[in-house]
């Protein structure tokens, strides 16, 4: 064990141990604390109830960057992928759409429900594709600084512009519309069947606070398109052993680079003198020194707890405090005795080996998120379901299964008081279950075990404030070069020293690990480390 | 037959701006209405025996002080006078007097928030107010960079740490922006209810605070006598000039041939200009005037999907005695919203196409001689209502607004001689308006500036040499403006 190290990393989430990875990678000493006595943060797998595996927060990755993947040699730690093979959507009336890999077969469900919404499905998905081909790079490199005069960052706008203009008029129009537009809006210029546009639009309003008629929700429809330029056929992916395997495996590359790692290692505070930031105080006391300090926690977690205001200046404590968080999802995961199976599509078989959507109508979507509004969890919600033991067999003991149930919306805020959550913890996981009964008819005779997570137990449990579990709502105003601060978008923070490396900084949240990266490679690139 | 100098469609506000600013004395301009009376949405209208409103609109403090003086309104009767503060009313406990003379000092705690935010609409104000006013840059494939310079750099005028400001809350709601400076539930809701005209957004909706910064840069004084006084003014010019106006008679077809404008067809013959300017909606006018193989597909593909799902309903009140909220008579009114969430939940009842039930009222009233007439604005009526607008609903909407104002004005059920309610469905008929939109366009961020009503379209040109467009769903339009029919009009001038 060093005396002093080059970096210590708050947090052994999958965007700390990225950073750690690649500083490491550097020759660099790394130290990586993580307070939880598993890694991964919201990206773990636990053995909640013996024999039962719950990818207990995120569940499936979406958008884990190929260059991470390849440069921390991740599938050499372990790491594989299963795509997901379908989007399923059964409706209330026993009807069902199932969305597959292959574009045909996609458009004969479609075509269940409109002929002109089948026809155009490829022109749509075309569209989308050059859409997100230039979308890409954005997600792949440091954010645009419009206000610098820096040769080398109005070059990278001039690129963005030259590339948006290179769209042409139509596509750079949609390109502004998808920027712009609620998902709804944006889906009914190309079809009309509400029963395809509501699993489509859920993808813009998943962690966000807000319904699928905001404006602002259209941009994330893109992700599903990026997924293909990746070079994989879907977006989606669930890692075998669940999303906790994503961290092992960056866990398993760091330490194979030399990181340290040490678990049930609480942070209390950065240590800062002289206005630099030089190691971190832990719980218990012990002192750490280290030439730069990268947090892994979410800017609020960062800066008002670790770092405490006393040492910011005032108008960044006012943007921080303007950072919004508002926690709307929750988490349901069942231990179930048998497959539970759809009324309006029975069986186990390829359809449920996807993600399957409980979102029967724009309107029931949008009612949803209005309960929120008010302060209460949506009595009948949006779910994403997945069904791990269908993917991994290792998932659940034999003929047994786990069920995750990602739940919309379940706002942090409710009116009660957030600290009153865990009196209301039981009557949420029970609407949740309600409302899937109504599809699966078997389902509460077949649950074993239950586990319900609110965003109160996400703040409490994983640290992300106000449960929000992307460290900061993916708004327009909070992206890009304004997350989570203006002028604060690389990484670099107003201490001297200490860097932001997780979804609370550009691009944001998911599986993807690219702040973690990004990070690394601009501390690299100043000589920070 | 004569071939006029230019033929405007449609002789509201934006019509008989475009006419006047056409105007010369070598070739007559010709102004077609399709109903006996001018003024569009603007023009006076009687309800009850006798009662007069001021237009469908209330409000004229948008109005382009520039175009009035360009036009020489001021000659023909128009004055300008201070716009009257906003009252918002509670309930129970005293209401809140914003804006105009009232000053600050009744908002306690948060006159410094309410400054601060005041203060960021002026920082901004001189350099929206600029962009609006001129015609929008070409971004279109064979856009030019140099047009573009110039609004760029204004912005960038502003000052790193405004522009990033604007950066930051333009994306935002309107309710989360306001939140950040003020407190009180009433004064937010009064901010966010500025916000909402046109739009199809509640205070929670990402971007309405957009709106709201636009809305008020361009809000100053008022015109005395409000929109049909501007109509009024606007007639009495229009009849001192080379303008002939032709009321009654319905543009059926404006008439392309080889490849160019030749004249429209109306409900009673045809009349001859190589130049035509339409002031009704370029939805309209491009899909039901133009035949359908005069117009390019990918225009009328683009064309097709601008939005306009109107949510303005009216009540027109002729009262025995003014409203009065704690012993005093307000001319303008906020009645029913006494926090951002009112007003949200009467969107939500719009969005999801139900009656509101209790819904907040925008009061503008005036006495006329004896008659005591209050204008009451809903922008939470659905125009694709659930069952669609019959009789019963439109009484359901009546009694919904009269119970909410009941409840703050109590006793004023009684003072009620006359009383008029337009559902969408009615406003829709009456103004010949798709979807009920009196803006011609929802107010949306990728509706506005360059890409109102399409960014091919933006420049007042169409693809058709001699069509121009010039209505409220042309940039800027912010409501009652008269810069789209000037713009418009100056775009034929070129």
């Amino acid at each position: 064990m060093p005396q002093r190290y080059d970096a210590v990393v708050i947090g052994g989430g999958h965007n700390g141990l990225t950073a750690a990875a690649y500083l490491a990678k550097a020759g660099r000493e790394v130290l990586v604390l993580e307070r939880r006595h598993v890694l991964g943060g919201a990206a773990v797998t636990e053995e909640v109830y013996p024999g039962f595996k719950f990818t207990v927060c995120s569940y499936v990755v979406s958008l884990l960057r190929p260059e991470i993947i390849r440069d921390l040699m991740l599938p050499k730690f372990g790491l594989r992928i299963v795509p997901l093979e379908a989007s399923f959507t059964p409706f209330p009336d026993g009807r069902s759409l199932c969305r597959w890999p292959d574009p045909a077969q996609t458009r004969e469900e479609i075509r269940k429900f409109s002929k002109k919404d089948a026809d155009i499905y490829p022109e749509f998905g075309r569209a989308m594709g050059k859409l997100a081909r230039f979308a890409k790079p954005i997600i792949d490199s440091n954010a645009p600084d419009p206000m610098s005069m820096r040769p080398k960052d109005v070059l990278q706008l001039l690129g963005f512009g030259k590339r948006f203009r290179e769209l042409g008029e139509d596509l750079a129009l949609l390109q502004f519309k998808l920027t712009t537009m609620s998902a709804v809006d944006f889906l009914s210029e190309w079809f009309e069947s509400d029963e395809l546009m509501s699993p489509m639009s859920c993808s813009g309003i998943i962690g966000t606070f807000l319904g699928v008629k905001s404006p602002g929700t259209a941009y994330v429809l893109l992700h599903h398109y990026m997924g293909e330029i990746d070079g994989s056929s879907r977006a989606w992916g669930f890692p075998v052993g669940g999303t906790g395997a994503v961290s092992e495996a960056i866990a398993a590359a760091a330490r194979h680079f030399g990181v340290e790692i040490r678990t049930e290692a609480a942070v209390a505070r950065v240590r800062i003198r002289g206005g630099k930031a030089d190691g971190v105080i832990l719980e218990n006391g012990d002192e750490i020194d280290a030439g730069a300090v990268v947090s892994g926690c979410d800017p609020r977690l960062t800066f008002m707890r670790f770092v405490g205001e006393e040492h910011l200046d005032p108008d960044f404590v006012t943007s921080m405090k303007r950072y919004k968080y508002r926690g709307s999802s929750g988490k349901v995961n069942l231990a179930l005795d048998r497959f539970p199976e759809f009324s309006s599509r029975p069986g186990d078989g390829p359809h449920v080996r996807g993600d399957v959507a409980i979102c029967p109508s724009t309107d029931y979507l949008e009612t949803a998120y209005d309960q929120a509004k008010y302060g209460d969890f949506s009595d009948r919600p949006y779910i994403n379901v997945v069904f791990p033991s269908l993917l991994d067999r290792n998932m659940a003991p034999k003929g047994k299964h786990v069920m995750s149930c990602f739940v919309q919306y379940a706002p942090y805020a409710i009116k009660e008081g957030p600290s009153r959550w865990p009196g209301r913890r039981e009557a949420f996981g029970d609407a949740v279950v309600d409302t899937l009964a109504e599809y699966m008819p078997t389902l509460k005779d077949d649950i074993l075990h239950r586990q319900v997570l609110t965003p109160w137990d996400l703040e409490q449990e994983f640290g992300l404030s106000e449960g929000n579990i992307f460290h900061g709502e993916l708004g327009l105003e909070q992206l890009l070069f304004q997350r989570p601060a203006s002028g604060w978008a690389r990484y670099a923070t107003p201490i001297k020293s200490l860097w932001l490396c997780a979804s609370g900084a550009h691009p944001g949240g998911g599986v993807m690990g690219a702040p973690g990266a990004l990070a690394a490679k601009e501390m690299l690139r100043k000589g920070a480390v | 037959m004569t071939a006029y100098h230019a033929i405007v469609i449609g002789g509201g506000h934006n019509g008989l701006t475009a006419a006047l600013t056409l105007a010369n004395p070598n070739s007559k301009v010709l102004v077609l209405e399709r109903r006996d009376v001018l003024g569009g949405i603007c023009a006076g209208e009687e309800f009850g025996d006798g009662f007069r409103t001021r237009g469908l609109l209330d409000e004229t403090c948008r109005v382009r002080p520039s175009v009035v003086a360009e036009l020489g309104l001021a000659k023909h009767g128009l004055t300008w006078r201070e716009r009257p503060p906003l009252f918002g009313a509670r309930r129970d406990g005293p209401g809140l007097l914003l804006g105009g003379s009232a000053g600050s000092s009744a908002l306690g705690d948060d006159a410094l928030g309410h400054r601060t935010l005041r203060a960021f609409i002026e920082t901004i104000g001189p350099t929206v107010r600029r962009i609006l006013e001129a015609t929008p840059p070409d971004i279109g494939d064979e856009a030019k960079i140099l047009p573009l310079v110039r609004p760029a750099l204004d912005l960038r005028r502003l000052g790193k740490r405004d522009l990033m400001e604007l950066l930051r809350v333009a994306p935002s709601c309107v309710d989360d922006w306001v939140t950040e400076e003020v407190a009180g539930p009433l004064l937010r809701a009064m901010l966010c209810s500025e916000a909402l005209p046109g739009t199809w957004m509640g205070p929670r909706s990402p971007t309405s605070t957009t709106t709201l910064l636009l809305a008020e840069a361009l809000a100053g004084r008022e015109i005395e006598g409000g929109p049909a006084a501007l109509i009024a003014a606007m007639q009495a010019a229009v009849a001192d000039a080379n303008i002939r106006v032709e009321t009654g008679v319905e543009v059926q077809r404006v008439v392309v041939k080889n490849g160019s404008v030749q004249g429209v067809e109306t409900s009673d013959g045809y009349r001859s200009s190589v130049r035509v300017l339409s002031a009704v909606g370029p939805k309209t006018t491009l899909l039901d005037l133009l035949h359908p193989l005069d117009l390019p597909a990918h225009i009328e593909r683009d064309v097709s999907d601008i939005r306009l799902r109107g949510t303005l309903a009216k009540v027109h009140l002729g009262l025995s005695a003014p409203l009065t909220v704690g012993g005093r008579v307000h001319e303008r009114l906020l009645i029913g919203a006494e926090d951002p969430l009112d007003l949200e939940r009467a969107w939500d009842h719009a969005k999801h196409r139900r009656l509101p039930t209790t819904p907040p009222l925008h009061v503008r009233q005036w006495t006329d001689g004896d008659r005591h007439v209050a204008s009451i604005t809903l922008h939470c009526a659905a125009h694709d209502l659930d069952g669609g607008w019959t009789d019963d609903a439109r009484d359901s909407l009546y009694v919904a607004a009269i119970d909410t104002l009941e409840a703050t004005v109590p006793g004023v059920r009684d003072s009620i001689v006359a009383s008029e309610t337009l559902s969408p469905a009615d406003i829709e008929a009456r103004y010949a308006l798709p979807g009920g939109h009196v803006f011609h366009g929802e107010l949306a961020l990728d509706q506005l500036g360059p890409l109102r009503p399409t960014p091919r379209l933006s420049g007042y040109r169409t693809p058709i040499p001699g069509l121009y467009l010039g209505s409220n769903g042309m940039h800027p339009g912010l409501g009652v403006t008269c810069a789209p029919g000037f713009l418009a009009a100056r775009a034929v001038s070129r």
